[in-house]
C-alpha cells in the first residue's frame, strides 16, 4: 500500500510512498478520503518524504484533498517534499502550501534527527532520534488560506509559455 | 541531422504502463549520461503526455499509444507520444495552464505547462477523430562539455 495513515489527535497524516502518477492516484485518492471520511480531523497533513516521483496528476491529488478538506471544515499541510519533488510543486505554485524542510533526502544525523518522536521507521533498522537537531531546522510554515488556484495567478508561480528555451533552468531550493 | 539512435515503443492506454513508458525512455536515455534531473524532467514529461492519452485521447476505450525517443549528434533528444483517438478541438486552449475538461476536480490541467517547462520545445499537433501528436525536445548536455560536473549521477552527491 502507497500511502499510510496515522491519526494523532484530530490530524491525520496520509505518508505517501513511492511514484504518484495518473495510476497510483486513484487508490490513494479512496484510501485517503475514506480515513477522512470516516474521522473528519481537523487537520490532513500529506507527507511526501518517500514519494519517488510525481507528475501533475499528484498536483491533482493535494488539490482535491485541499477541496476535501475545505468541505471537512479544515486545514491541509503538505510536508517532507524532497527535492526532485519541488520542481512541479513549484510550477503548480503547491510549494506556497508546503512546510519547506532543510534537511536532505538521504537519511543523515541531522536528518534523522529532525524525524518526529512517533513515527514511521524509514530506515529499517535504524533507530529513531528523537534528540534536537544540531543546528537550527529553517522551516516555513504557511496554513492553507488560499485555494491553490489562487496561487497560481498571485504569486506568478508559473513560467512564461515559451516554446523555444534559450534561458537557464532555474535551480532547485 | 540524422538519428544516431532510436526507439519505438507501442501498448495499450492503460494507466498501468504510465510508469513503463517513465522507464522505457529514461532507460533509453541513459546511454547519454544524463543528469538525475534531466532524467528526472524526461520522465515527468513523458508521464505527462502519456497520461494525457490514456485520459483524454482514449476516455472511453483502449487505443494504441506510440511512444518514440530519438537521439541526434549533438545530444539532442527528441520524443514523440502519439494517440490515434479523440484529438484536441481547441489546442490553444488546451495548452493553457490549468484548463481541464476533468469535472471531478481532481485533475489539474497542468500536463502540458509540466511538459513546457521540463523540455526545450513542446509542438502538439492534433485532428479531431484522428489523434493527437506530442513532441518534445531537450538537449542533454554531455560528458566533457557540461559546466555543472557535481550533478553528474555517478558524482555520489545525493
Amino acid at each position: 500500500m502507497p500511502v499510510r495513515l496515522e491519526t494523532e489527535e484530530s490530524c491525520l497524516t496520509a505518508f505517501l510512498s513511492g511514484e504518484i502518477d495518473h495510476h497510483a492516484a486513484k487508490e490513494l485518492r479512496d484510501e485517503i478520503d475514506r480515513h477522512a471520511a470516516a474521522q473528519k480531523p481537523q487537520k490532513l497533513l500529506l507527507n511526501f518524504r518517500e514519494v519517488t516521483f510525481m507528475d501533475s496528476s499528484g498536483i491533482g491529488l493535494v488539490m482535491g484533498r485541499y477541496r476535501l478538506m475545505q468541505e471537512l471544515g479544515g486545514e491541509l499541510r503538505v510536508t517532507g517534499v524532497p527535492s526532485h519533488i519541488r520542481k512541479v510543486m513549484r510550477l503548480s505554485g503547491l510549494d506556497k502550501l508546503a512546510v519547506m524542510e532543510a534537511e536532505p533526502r538521504q537519511g543523515t544525523a541531522r536528518g534523522k534527527a529532525g524525524l518526529p518522536a512517533k513515527g514511521p521507521a524509514e530506515d529499517a533498522g535504524e533507530p529513531r532520534k528523537a534528540a534536537l537537531p544540531d543546528e537550527p531546522m529553517k522551516t516555513l510554515t504557511v496554513t492553507v488560506s488560499v485555494p491553490p488556484e489562487e496561487l497560481l495567478t498571485s504569486h506568478g508561480g508559473l513560467p512564461d509559455i515559451d516554446t523555444q528555451r534559450g534561458k537557464e533552468q532555474q535551480t532547485v531550493g | 541531422m540524422k538519428f544516431i539512435n532510436e526507439m519505438r515503443l507501442c501498448f495499450p492506454s492503460r494507466s498501468a504502463n504510465e510508469g513503463f513508458a517513465r522507464t522505457a525512455v529514461s532507460s533509453f536515455l541513459a546511454q547519454l549520461d544524463p543528469t538525475i534531473e534531466e532524467i528526472s524532467d524526461i520522465r515527468t514529461a513523458v508521464s505527462e503526455a502519456v497520461t494525457n492519452c490514456i485520459v483524454h485521447g482514449y476516455p472511453d476505450q483502449v487505443g494504441m499509444i506510440t511512444v518514440e525517443a530519438g537521439i541526434k549528434e549533438d545530444g539532442k533528444v527528441v520524443i514523440r507520444i502519439r494517440d490515434k483517438g479523440k484529438g484536441i478541438a481547441d489546442i490553444q486552449q488546451a495548452m493553457e495552464p490549468m484548463f481541464t475538461t476533468c469535472e471531478t476536480g481532481e485533475r489539474a490541467g497542468l500536463g502540458f505547462a509540466v511538459m513546457e517547462s521540463f523540455t526545450d520545445r513542446l509542438r502538439v499537433r492534433s485532428a479531431l477523430g484522428k489523434g493527437t501528436t506530442v513532441t518534445m525536445e531537450k538537449n542533454i548536455k554531455t560528458r566533457g562539455d557540461s559546466d555543472e560536473p557535481a550533478k553528474r549521477k555517478d558524482a555520489g552527491t545525493l
